[in-house]
């Protein structure tokens, strides 16, 4: 078992490597020189020169890679052009909102999904059942920034009974948050809750035709105890990945939410940065996001084999 | 059922067919039945600039999903049939993975600049990945199968083999995939133009229109709904039809080639 663990971790690394060379390949991938760009149209060439040797540009491209990777591994991902701080900084400044708002929009996708997806697998076939995917179906085919639109649409503007945009955060007290927090983390998450709704219910399916369900009804166990110990069982295995790559999707997702409800997280930080030319800023948080997702996946696959015992033999 | 489908697909798309007259500076947003769909604050008909928009989404789509699937099916291709080549492949792919989709793409966008070019080279870099994960899964268990072995007792070369008879049996899921990835390019050029970071503000992509008309929602929600509801009809039809396809090809190959090729969406 901690075999597996290990062996999960140091497969990791090589994909962290590649992840750190990608961010080392944006970088440099921006038109004209960061420096030139950093000091702005009014500095001489003296000064676009002398901050050149500073910042190494004048190295070779493997050597500059050398020392983009030592200084990731102590944990340094450069400097904010326009904030003036070191990017590790400013990225944990702004990570509670859109931690916050990630984590509330899976436990959404979550606490939607699953249950629509057992009981449209238990129903199969009934109007339960129809209702459920042709909602699915609509959830999926909406961008979550117009759902959120539509929402701050009826209940803010017409109905008046949530802010429209704005964020509070949870160390005042999660009564005081929480309307801020429902409207951006039903955007977010509900699109994901109609793909784990649909990936439950055929997963539930296939489980449901296994053939010691029919034994166990043969039995005559009761329904109830069929479908939630024996056949849901199985069936949230692929349930769990969704769920990981939901977080994925939803970290992502969460720029656009962000940006649509005015929460000051990391997806209205890159956005900005973005305008602003701070390209360390850009991609320190497209690398920060893209280990946390690495970090989530480890997480779930750990999970995984706690939950699936024909894993651990391994 | 599958008529539906590519009714409901085409339909939305057909529009592009109607005038452009974008820029009636004449009235300023007032809503409704003189222009089908209102006017927006600069007095512009958002029913051609919705069309109009229409025709953006049909190029991104269609160009990422021909680029993605293009160098998906290489690096698939490769990456399954000579195991030397598996492991780098598939961790640069892995890597490239690891980040959210919005995200790189927010990241190459940065560095690029904003273009409508810049914005299908992207989203195609985003979603190469994804394609050459499910090639190289049908590729790995092509390999295998009887003829393959056949053909290679009987002396072929491995990239005859490749390309003549393991390819064409690719192609099935592939296609699949491909409707999935169409719906997600538009929706990621909607969600980049929504930001400010896709296609640059002067083009009527749904994304730009959207983003122009949330200042007014109060005051002007058509100039939000009539967008949002072409985004949503034009991938409701794609999602159709990509459940359509994926139903009529499974269960041939089911019967083909043995067990189930891996045709999900990731």
């Amino acid at each position: 078992m901690s075999g597996y663990i290990a062996r999960r971790i140091a497969g990791l690394v090589p994909v962290m490597l590649v992840v750190a060379v990608a961010t080392f390949i944006l970088v440099h991938l921006a038109p004209g020189d960061p420096a030139a760009v950093m000091l702005g149209p009014d500095a001489t060439p003296e000064d676009v020169l002398k901050l050149q040797r500073q910042l190494g540009l004048d190295l070779p491209i493997p050597v500059r890679l050398g020392r983009w990777l030592a200084r990731l591994a102590r944990g340094d991902l450069g400097d904010s052009i326009f904030l003036h701080r070191p990017v590790t900084t400013a990225i944990f400044e702004r990570l509670e909102p859109t931690l916050v708002l990630t984590t509330f929009g899976t436990l959404i996708a979550i606490v939607i999904g699953i249950p629509i997806g057992i009981l449209s697998a238990a129903r199969h076939n009934t109007a339960v059942d129809q209702a459920s995917s042709v909602v699915s179906l609509l959830g999926l085919s909406i961008p979550n920034f117009l759902l959120g639109l539509l929402l701050v649409l009826v209940f803010a503007v017409w109905l008046g009974w949530l802010p429209v945009a704005g964020y509070v955060s949870l160390e005042r007290g999660l009564g005081k948050a929480l309307p801020y927090l429902i409207m951006p983390a039903f955007s977010l998450g509900f699109v994901q809750s109609a793909l784990i709704t649909r990936i439950t219910r055929s997963s539930m399916l296939d489980v449901l035709r296994e053939q010691y369900i029919t034994v166990g009804r043969a039995k005559g166990l009761p329904e109830r105890v069929v479908i939630y110990k024996h056949a849901l069982r199985n069936a949230i295995i692929r349930t769990l990945t969704v769920v990981g790559i939901t977080f994925a999707v939803l970290i992502g997702g969460s720029v656009v939410i962000e940006t649509v409800f005015n929460i000051p997280g990391l997806g209205r930080l890159i956005i900005s940065s973005v305008g602003r030319r701070d390209y360390p800023m850009v991609q320190g948080i497209a690398l920060f996001m893209a280990l946390t997702y690495m970090l989530v996946n480890l997480l779930v696959d750990i999970l995984y084999a706690y939950v699936d015992p024909r894993v651990k033999y391994e | 059922m599958l008529f539906s489908l590519v009714v409901a697909v085409t339909a939305p798309l057909l529009a592009t067919h109607d005038p452009l007259a974008l820029y009636v500076v004449d009235r300023l947003r007032p809503p409704g039945p003189a222009h089908w769909l209102g006017t927006d604050d600069f007095g512009r008909d958002i029913y051609s600039r919705v069309v109009y928009g229409s025709r953006i989404s049909l190029i991104v789509g269609g160009s990422v999903v021909v680029l993605a699937s293009l160098a998906g099916l290489l690096m698939g291709l490769l990456a399954g049939f000579y195991r030397s080549l598996d492991y780098p492949i598939m961790r640069v792919m892995d890597g490239l993975m690891a980040f959210p989709g919005i995200i790189l793409a927010i990241a190459l966008m940065a560095s690029l600049g904003p273009s409508l070019f810049n914005v299908i080279l992207a989203l195609s870099v985003v979603y190469t990945p994804r394609v050459a994960r499910l090639v190289r899964g049908s590729v790995l268990v092509l390999r295998e199968t009887d003829y393959v072995e056949a053909a290679h007792a009987l002396g072929q070369r491995g990239s005859l083999i490749l390309v003549r008879h393991i390819l064409p049996n690719c192609l099935s899921p592939l296609i699949v995939q491909a409707t999935f990835v169409f719906a997600a390019a538009i929706l990621g050029e909607a969600a980049l133009s929504f930001l400010g970071v896709g296609a640059p503000p002067h083009i009527p992509s749904w994304g730009n229109i959207l983003s122009e008309a949330r200042i007014f929602l109060h005051q002007a929600p058509w100039m939000t709904l009539a967008p949002g509801a072409a985004i949503m009809a034009t991938i409701l039809g794609l999602n159709l039809l990509g459940d359509g396809l994926r139903d009529l090809l499974d269960p041939k190959l089911r019967g083909a080639t043995g067990p189930a090729l891996p045709t999900g969406r990731s």
